[in-house]
């Protein structure tokens, strides 16, 4: 098996009385990316300032790139090596471009810092501004500025934390754009948000926490989970007998007409389709057009996140 | 290029950069010169008469340590005295440029959440305060030294060389070239501890203001007569503020907690 560039076992962080993270077991495989959501308060950023070396835990443990978070000559190592995209920028306002970046290059004492500055100013298409001061930049800029520095000493793993937050779309875009480019060059990237339609777009599988996991899998092996496998029938008009019949197959787990559509939910749609449309069309329905029935990762996330507040906690981590 | 130097380096080019903490502090330095030179040049001209009066007890106590100013008029003694009772003054203004540029370097970075990053890499808090205490100095003493040089050429220019030689001689050397920087690196330490407990720079730089309180008890000293400092006192004095200055910053590394500034710091 692969070893895990994250792994976290039992992970615990209280703050005096308060427990932002508790209990969180999960593993990040190198190469992927993995959004971590969850609501205000659930303990992402804590999670990532834990996985940075930034606070330290009260319980459980922590491996990131192989190294023990607990451990200061390992903490160390893991601050050089990783990248961080912290909550808000963070910038020398006063400073321009060009320095905010240098003065990174330089405590992460990079063989030549400017060339790295400059490359990543032309990558995040900031070259043309980098004599600015960053406090005449627009949101979306300091954001790109924020990235590049991160990414300065060119790290294997890269955490964003809420990259999008408060972003225009098209800056957003942008930026997520940027990311899959990230992505493709086989960089792990572990990313906070709200933004659910970026989680789906960017992240291979999704953590879904509230202080403790409340679920990891991909959006579509989670939608399974939650919602099984449906398929939508639009049909013109179905009988109590077509949906008496429909029920009665072994392999369908359930069937409900809705707004004069049939929902079925079955063990396997690619072997139960083609028996169930020729039923239907046995029974002489009008078979309009047949889709899978899929959940929105909202949909989804909504979902989880009720479970979790009902304290149903399905906290395995799926080692794949 | 060292961490060190780098975290120096960018401490340096923030501070000059901060024009409100650069022109404060350079119009108290020009205070601190224009009003001991005003006040010297009002004696300097005074009439002759002013010479047969009786010396004062700061005046008696100084001959002591200053022979000549037994041959000079009460009108010249007492600008020798204002020349030299002020040159204290020029330590505090350390006090305050490192007080003030440590407080704004340390609580103005947890205010614009820039230090986050920066504890995210392998910078260790060492490195971090010794850049930042490196950048505060010398920003702070070079500007009390240039308003010292500009005291003593303004000084020269009005009083003439002759006065010179007997006002700034090898005690007032010490006091600015020993223990500005000293004073210097105590105001920056408490700096350093009080922005640990407070969350703006305003309150931490008021708390650090009572380090001037000593200060201006030597002064008052002075002035009154109550003591006069010589080489061996400065001396005294240099090394126990030696001692303070490695206490206060070895308690400022401890109290630097980054878990706390990333996690409380609001």
């Amino acid at each position: 098996m692969v070893e895990p560039i994250i792994q976290t076992e039992g992970l615990t962080k209280k703050f005096h009385e308060k427990t932002a993270v508790e209990d969180l077991s999960v593993s990040v495989y190198t190469g992927e990316a993995v959004a971590l959501l969850g609501p205000n308060g659930a303990g992402k950023t804590t999670t990532v300032r834990l996985l940075t070396c930034l606070i330290q835990p009260n319980q459980g443990s922590a491996r990131v790139l192989g190294k023990d978070i607990s451990i200061e000559e390992d903490r160390q190592y893991i601050r050089a090596r990783v990248g961080l995209l912290t909550e808000s920028p963070g910038l020398y306002d006063r400073a321009t471009a060009w320095y905010n970046l240098l003065y990174f290059a330089r405590l992460y004492q990079l063989d030549q810092p400017e060339s790295a500055v400059e490359r990543y100013l032309k990558q995040l298409e900031l070259w043309d501004r980098r004599d600015d001061r960053t406090g005449s930049f627009s949101k979306g800029m300091k954001q790109r500025l924020a990235i590049a520095r991160a990414l300065l000493h060119e790290p294997d793993l890269i955490f964003l934390d809420e990259p999008t937050s408060g972003l225009d779309p098209a800056a957003s875009r942008r930026l997520r754009e940027f990311l899959l480019r990230l992505k493709a060059e086989g960089r792990t990237i572990l990313l906070t948000t709200h933004n659910l339609a970026e989680a789906e777009r960017v992240a291979d599988r999704i953590v879904v926490m509230k202080r403790n996991l409340i679920a990891v899998d991909t959006p579509e092996e989670l939608h399974r989970r939650l919602f099984g496998n449906r398929t939508r029938f639009v049909v013109d008009g179905i009988s109590e007998e077509q949906l008496t019949s429909i029920r009665s197959f072994p392999f369908v787990q359930d069937a409900q007409c809705e707004n004069g559509e049939l929902l079925v939910t079955q063990d396997d749609p690619d072997s139960g389709n083609p028996v169930l449309v020729s039923e239907l069309a046995r029974q002489g329905a009008k078979i309009k057009w047949v889709t899978d029935d899929k959940a929105s990762l909202e949909d989804i996330y909504l979902e989880l996140v009720d479970q979790g507040d009902a304290g149903v906690s399905d906290s395995q981590d799926k080692d794949s | 290029m060292t961490r060190i130097d780098a975290v120096f380096r960018k401490e340096v080019k923030d501070l000059l950069s901060n024009r409100g903490l650069v022109f404060s502090f350079m119009a108290l330095v020009l205070l601190f010169v224009i009003i001991p030179v005003g006040l010297m040049a009002v004696l300097v001209h005074a009439p002759q008469g002013m010479g047969k009066e009786e010396s004062t007890a700061a005046v008696r106590q100084l001959t002591r340590l200053v022979p000549e100013l037994e041959q000079m008029s009460t009108a010249q003694q007492g600008a020798v005295l204002v020349i030299r009772h002020f040159t204290l003054i020029f330590l505090i203004l350390p006090v305050i440029g490192a007080l003030g540029s440590s407080t704004s370097s340390i609580v103005g970075e947890k205010q614009s959440r820039s230090i986050e990053p920066v504890l995210a890499t392998p910078v260790t808090t060492l490195e971090l305060l010794l850049g930042k205490s490196f950048g505060t100095v010398a920003l702070a003493v070079s500007g009390t030294w240039f308003g010292f040089l500009l005291y003593v050429g303004l000084v020269r220019l009005i009083a003439g060389s002759e006065l010179i030689r007997v006002a700034f001689d090898l005690t007032t050397m010490m006091i600015v070239f020993i223990l500005t920087p000293l004073i210097a690196l105590l105001g920056l330490g408490a700096g350093v501890v009080i922005s640990s407990r407070v969350s703006d720079s305003r309150s931490a730089q008021q708390i650090g203001g009572l380090l001037i309180l000593p200060i201006v008890f030597l002064i008052v000293g002075q002035i009154t007569g109550l003591f006069v400092l010589g080489p061996t006192s400065i001396m005294s004095a240099a090394i126990v503020l030696l001692f303070l200055d490695l206490l206060v910053l070895r308690i400022g590394v401890r109290l630097f907690d980054r878990e706390r500034i990333v996690a409380e710091w609001k």
